[in-house]
């Protein structure tokens, strides 16, 4: 477990993918190698990302690396009917297509063991909407890196809630242009300036702690 | 006399900033992106050429009735036709000392008409499809917009109010060896530049150009795959940046002789509180070709001035080893501290910051007014400060704001603030 927990953390998708195929061959749970491996590897990383000691490619290649120990697992972990952490959905909001950011969330949030359902970017509001009450997830994120597009954040928050769904789900917002004062403003439950942030706030909402 | 009656013109006042002269007062910088000058014409102040202004105010009230970021994409799309007027002849109009010019015609901007055009148009019968494919065009429509193929082979769109990157053209690391770059020897690429220089003697222009790190990763390959092969395939990601600078240093020179004052280099570095990519990373494939940039354009006549959003303080010490003459933007937003900056660099470096467009859309405009004072105070009079705006302003910006921010900076040209 040790050795597929560093080579998630260090990005060795190929290694991460063969690690958890042994381990699998051993007898060992799905579920096990997932809690004991690979969230503790993406928590590690999101925890050196914090801290200064990971960058933006850093965080990726350990994100992809995840990501192709997770495809070995999970067809593993839906045969033996273990539930994702929740559902999150997220998306760029209108007008904006950028995605970086968006995509790190996606992958912290799929590395912390969550069900992503991602929208893409330049998502009008009523595709959340929509989403939403297709898919019933706990939280939604929404990320705009352009000033210009963050009128496009409160539409949809709006959005949500006119349509009378607003109390089911936590809205996260972030990206590069944002304060906590618009995430106030504009009525959203959270604002995290990183992709961990994001994380935490989307495991805290999951586990009843926000 | 006083310092207001001397008679320096706006290129002697800037140089003169850079080099750490005495100047009759602060240079200023203006960087109204396309939609936000056409605000400002409706606004704020009229464009000196009428039909420009016509045209800008025209369009402007179209953006406006569409509502904005809901209007038709013709209406979002089509004031980035004021793409270099806005930070050129209008910034000028506006007061400011400093105009940016471009480079390229429209053929080394453009890419190739994909072969898999005719799939794409399918649900989109017109006349343009008709006439793009008749004289082999690199534009069409699809789904009833407009999409274009770029030098760079991406597919673009108008995406809110920019033509942005749908589809990157290089898909890997295979795509990036092979990448040929359009030819860019020819003097048609720099007859804007030239005439500028003819039609203004006496303005600073700052001509466009770009570093190895940004635009690989914002307009040619997905910023993903950029930053995860700088891992991957670092040796790879090095000769194609070694080509890239190459490619640059080669437009940079024929725009110097084409009568640029600065070489003005776009590529961000940072974000909110952090680097992109670790310190050791950019040394390690960004710095050499910067500071070879910056000592090519030296040896050339011009000054250097870097654009980098975001976080900049770890850089700073960097920029002054490898001589740079201006850094552009350095948001307050993204951590970082002018006052410290200018203290302990602000004999070598000359910052070109101190109107803040991220919080000046937030704040009242009498805070606005407040926080352009006092980064003035900081850097102003003391030197080796251009009083410029944190990122591009951006139609958003409340229009009491725009004009606190505007009559500010006039007063402060006007010397009512020393």
């Amino acid at each position: 477990m040790e050795r597929l927990r560093e080579f998630a953390k260090t990005g060795k998708a190929k290694e991460t993918a063969e690690r958890a195929r042994v381990l699998l061959d051993e007898g060992k749970e799905p579920d096990s190698i997932m809690k004991g491996a690979l969230i503790p590897a993406m928590d590690e990383v999101g925890d050196l990302f914090q801290k200064g000691e990971y960058f933006v490619p850093e965080m990726l290649v350990a994100a992809r690396a995840m990501q192709r120990g997770l495809e070995v697992l999970k067809p593993m972990l839906v045969a033996s009917g273990v539930e994702p952490m929740g559902k999150v959905l997220v998306g760029t909001v209108k007008g904006d297509l950028h995605d970086i950011g968006k995509n790190l969330v996606v992958m912290a949030l799929e590395g912390a063991g969550f069900d992503v359902i991602d929208l893409g970017a330049d998502v009008p509001p009523e595709k959340f909407v929509e989403a939403i009450k297709e898919h019933n997830p706990k939280v939604v994120g929404l990320s705009a890196l352009l000033t210009t597009t963050m009128p496009a954040m409160k539409d949809t928050v709006e959005a949500i809630k006119a349509a009378g769904i607003g109390d089911q789900v936590k809205i996260m917002i972030g990206g590069a242009p944002l304060r906590q004062e618009f995430c106030d403003e504009i009525g959203a439950d959270f604002y995290g300036p990183d992709s961990t942030t994001g994380r935490n706030y989307a495991r805290d909402v999951a586990t009843g702690e926000a | 006399m006083s310092k207001y009656d001397s008679k320096m013109t706006s290129r002697e006042r800037v140089l003169a900033t850079i080099e750490g002269k005495p100047v009759d007062r602060v240079p200023v910088m203006l960087w109204p992106n396309c939609h936000a000058a056409l605000k400002c014409m409706a606004k704020i102040r009229p464009a000196r050429e009428r039909v420009w202004n016509a045209l800008g105010q025209w369009l402007w009230r179209k953006f406006k009735e569409g509502g904005e970021m809901d209007a038709k994409e013709i209406w979002r799309g089509l004031p980035l036709l004021f793409f270099y007027y806005a930070v050129n002849e209008y910034a000028l109009d506006l007061g400011s000392d400093m105009a940016e010019v471009g480079y390229g015609d429209a053929g080394y901007w453009s890419g190739k008409r994909p072969p898999d055009v005719a799939g794409r148009t399918a649900g989109s019968p017109g006349a343009l499809n008709w006439l793009a494919e008749k004289f082999n065009q690199p534009y069409w429509l699809e789904n009833g917009g407009l999409r274009a193929t770029d030098f760079a082979g991406n597919v673009r769109a108008v995406g809110g109010i920019y033509f942005d990157v749908v589809e990157p053209g290089i898909k890997n690391i295979e795509d990036l060896a092979n990448f040929r770059f359009p030819d860019a020897r020819d003097d048609k690429h720099y007859a804007a530049l030239r005439k500028f220089r003819a039609r203004r003697p006496d303005v600073c222009i700052y001509a466009s150009n770009f570093g190895v790190q940004d635009l690989p990763t914002s307009q040619m390959m997905n910023m993903s795959n950029f930053l995860t092969s700088m891992i991957d395939y670092p040796d790879e990601v090095k000769k194609f940046q070694k080509r890239f600078a190459d490619h640059m240093i080669g437009v940079g020179i024929r725009q110097i002789k084409a009568g640029a004052d600065v070489i003005f280099i776009y590529d961000d570095y940072g974000y909110t509180g952090r680097t992109l990519i670790s310190m050791d990373m950019w040394k390690e494939f960004t710095y050499p070709h910067l500071k070879r940039m910056i000592e090519t354009y030296h040896e050339e006549g011009a000054k250097v001035m870097l654009h980098s959003c975001g976080y900049q303080m770890p850089f700073l010490e960097y920029y002054v080893e490898a001589g740079l003459d201006v850094l552009q933007t350095f948001q307050p937003k993204a951590g970082n501290d002018f006052a410290r900056a200018y203290a302990e660099y602000g004999d070598r470096l000359t910052f070109n910051t101190g109107i803040d467009i991220q919080l000046g859309e937030m704040i009242t405009p009498e805070e606005l007014r407040r926080s352009i004072l006092e980064s003035y105070r900081i850097g102003g009079g003391n030197g080796h400060h251009i009083l410029g705006m944190t990122h591009m302003l951006q139609y958003t910006m409340p229009v009491e704001n725009m004009r606190a921010l505007f009559e500010t900076v006039w007063e402060i040209q006007a010397g009512r603030h020393d």
